[in-house]
């Protein structure tokens, strides 16, 4: 009873340390809202070297304005080196090709994937010298790859659903700007190549055989994920949040305006406006909101387990095991848990 | 310090690192991924050892990258040599040469990768070549440093001895040479060695400096570190033979 009485006769030594307590209790309520609020001082956004669509939002200073930080841009020229700066963390987030992705994550490379913005359709394409113009004719021909890049792999998955014979076709490690003096010497039959190399080939007499696409009905599909470092997701979801949300409005932009976005992007990296152009029409961009359906992803990790993605992922895995580049043991049981459904389905609510 | 005990020390201080090593892998000091510890290295090459790496066995890789280096190596000797004497020992000759020479040497071999494609295609021959070039170019400049070296007195005083032409040559300018001859040939070869990656490089799919490039970009960091240990290994083993052929070749080394 004594302390009730004594808690209605407030004293002015009783008033401070009520004060002192809420004080103390309000900073600490401050704080662990500033836990989840919390902004990184720099984001720094891995780019492929090529013309992508998305990339227009790092001439304007859209990134920096939508995160509210420093935005710093670091480009790697194919998904390996990508891999090594992950690894390394110098870069939080990237969009590079589905194989290298597999390769990282069997590394436990600490990534997470955020969905698949770019599908290759017609970008990667067969092409053949003059007299290849059937798959059949590719049996004791020499065809050049770019080594550990989605167009190889395209090209195993091409070979065994064609059932032609694996051991009879030659197949040449080769970047594509080399790939390019080895088909005017001569060297190559064929080539599996990325935009804008194959305009040239084209140009110079090739045949397009097939381009990536044409394997989507087999199940094999070639696409670019967005990937975020595991430990950036889990301290800066908000600013994660935002990036997704950014990296959609400059697809967005691409749609409303192909052209003006291709000059943009041909500005910036020095190439002709039309291979650019010609470039970014041979990816197929499905929304976020897309990306979270049957078609790709499935709108969960209940539901994600036949998603065509995750069955594509495994799939490449399968691959890269089989031909000895990661090892059978390292290959996750299910890719369902390397992709971050929550974040998504945050940025992009149904 | 003699030789035994400067070896057993270098011993000791290899043991060492490769323990501390280890420690620092298993505690997660450093991320595995990052810097596999020597045990995981070890695994990987019983593995590779047992079933070859992208279907080549891991001898036929080490067999390919030898016969590579070690082929452009001896065709660089061959060239290099003679023309490296015939530029030291004819200053016209040496002028006329030299600015290309020097042009070329210190040039990144990457750089030669797109022409030599080109000029020579993708097989065997412009791999070959890569390292030709820059271990010929090497011996070049130091053959030829080294007969500029020689006594003017030397020679006058064998001219008066009565050599001539060969004998001047066989038993005053070669003895004067051989000691830095065999210099200029193991700092071009550890050249030559270096270029082996960028040689590999193109349109390859065997060889250890392939199996370098090939297994980073897959984040093999193991494999990588197996190809780094192969690498170093290899070179210096080849480093000590032609120490070896050194000392049999020309005992007079360092005490002339």
């Amino acid at each position: 009873m004594t302390t009730y009485i004594r808690a209605s006769r407030l004293g002015r030594r009783d008033v401070l340390r009520l004060g002192l307590g809420a004080g103390v209790l309000s900073l600490t309520a401050a704080r662990s809202r500033a836990q989840t609020t919390a902004k990184p001082d720099v984001v720094r956004i891995g780019y492929l070297t090529a013309a992508r669509a998305w990339v227009v939002g790092k001439t304007d200073g859209s990134f920096d304005k939508a995160l509210g930080v420093k935005v710093e841009w670091v480009p790697f020229p194919s998904g390996g080196p990508a891999l090594s700066l992950l690894a390394a963390k110098q870069i939080d987030f990237a969009i590079f090709g589905n194989t290298p992705i597999v390769a990282g994550l069997s590394r436990k490379l600490p990534i997470q994937i955020l969905g698949s913005p770019e599908i290759v359709a017609t970008s990667e394409r067969l092409v053949a010298k003059p007299g290849i113009t059937t798959l059949r004719d590719l049996e004791g021909k020499r065809i050049a790859v770019a080594p550990s890049s989605t167009m190889a792999f395209a090209l195993e998955a091409l070979i065994r659903i064609n059932k032609l014979d694996a051991s009879k076709i030659k197949r040449l490690p080769l970047s594509q700007p080399d790939t390019i003096a080895a088909w005017k010497r001569g060297d190559i039959d064929a080539t599996y190549i990325n935009g804008p190399f194959w305009a040239e080939l084209l140009a110079d007499g090739g045949r397009q055989l097939l381009v990536s696409e044409q394997l989507q009905p087999s199940g094999v599909f070639v696409w670019n994920s967005a990937v975020v470092r595991s430990e950036f997701a889990e301290r800066f979801p908000e600013t994660a949040v935002a990036w997704l949300q950014t990296v959609q409005a400059q697809f967005d932009r691409y749609r409303s305006d192909p052209d003006g976005v291709s000059r943009i992007l041909a500005k910036d990296f020095g190439a002709p406006f039309e291979a650019v152009r010609d470039t970014l029409a041979g990816l197929r961009y499905p929304t976020f909101q897309d990306q979270l359906s049957a078609k790709y992803w499935g709108d969960g990790p209940v539901a994600a387990t036949d998603a065509p993605l995750i069955k594509a992922l495994g799939d490449a895995a399968a691959f890269l095991a089989e031909t000895g580049e990661i090892k059978r043991g390292d290959v996750p049981a299910s890719f369902v848990p390397a992709v971050n459904y929550a974040l998504l389905r945050r940025a992009f609510p149904s | 310090m003699n030789a035994s005990r400067r070896f057993l020390i270098g011993l000791a201080a290899v043991a060492g690192i490769t323990l501390a090593w280890e420690i620092a892998g298993r505690t997660h000091l450093v991320e595995p991924l990052l810097l596999p510890p020597p045990s995981e290295i070890v695994t990987t090459a019983i593995d590779l050892a047992r079933d070859g790496y992208r279907g080549t066995p891991l001898w036929q890789h080490l067999a390919l990258s030898l016969a590579r280096a070690l082929g452009a190596f001896a065709a660089a000797t061959l060239v290099g040599v003679p023309l490296g004497l015939a530029m030291g020992a004819a200053p016209g000759f040496g002028a006329v040469l030299d600015p290309f020479v020097q042009f070329l040497r210190p040039l990144p071999k990457l750089a030669l990768i797109p022409l030599v494609i080109l000029w020579f295609g993708i097989g065997e021959t412009s791999k070959v070549l890569l390292i030709f070039i820059s271990a010929a170019l090497s011996i070049i400049v130091g053959t030829a440093a080294a007969v500029s070296t020689v006594q003017r007195q030397r020679i006058r005083a064998g001219r008066a001895l009565g050599a001539h032409g060969l004998a001047l040559f066989r038993y005053v300018i070669l003895p004067h040479i051989l000691p830095e001859l065999f210099v200029t040939l193991r700092l071009s070869f550890g050249i030559g060695w270096t270029t082996l990656i960028a040689a590999e490089m193109i349109a390859s799919d065997a060889g250890i400096g392939w199996m370098v490039v090939n297994a980073g970009s897959y984040l093999r960091t193991d494999v990588v570190m197996l190809g780094i240990v192969i690498l170093g290994g290899t070179g210096y083993a080849l480093d000590l033979a032609l120490l070896g052929l050194q000392r049999w070749a020309a005992p007079w080394s360092g005490r002339a």
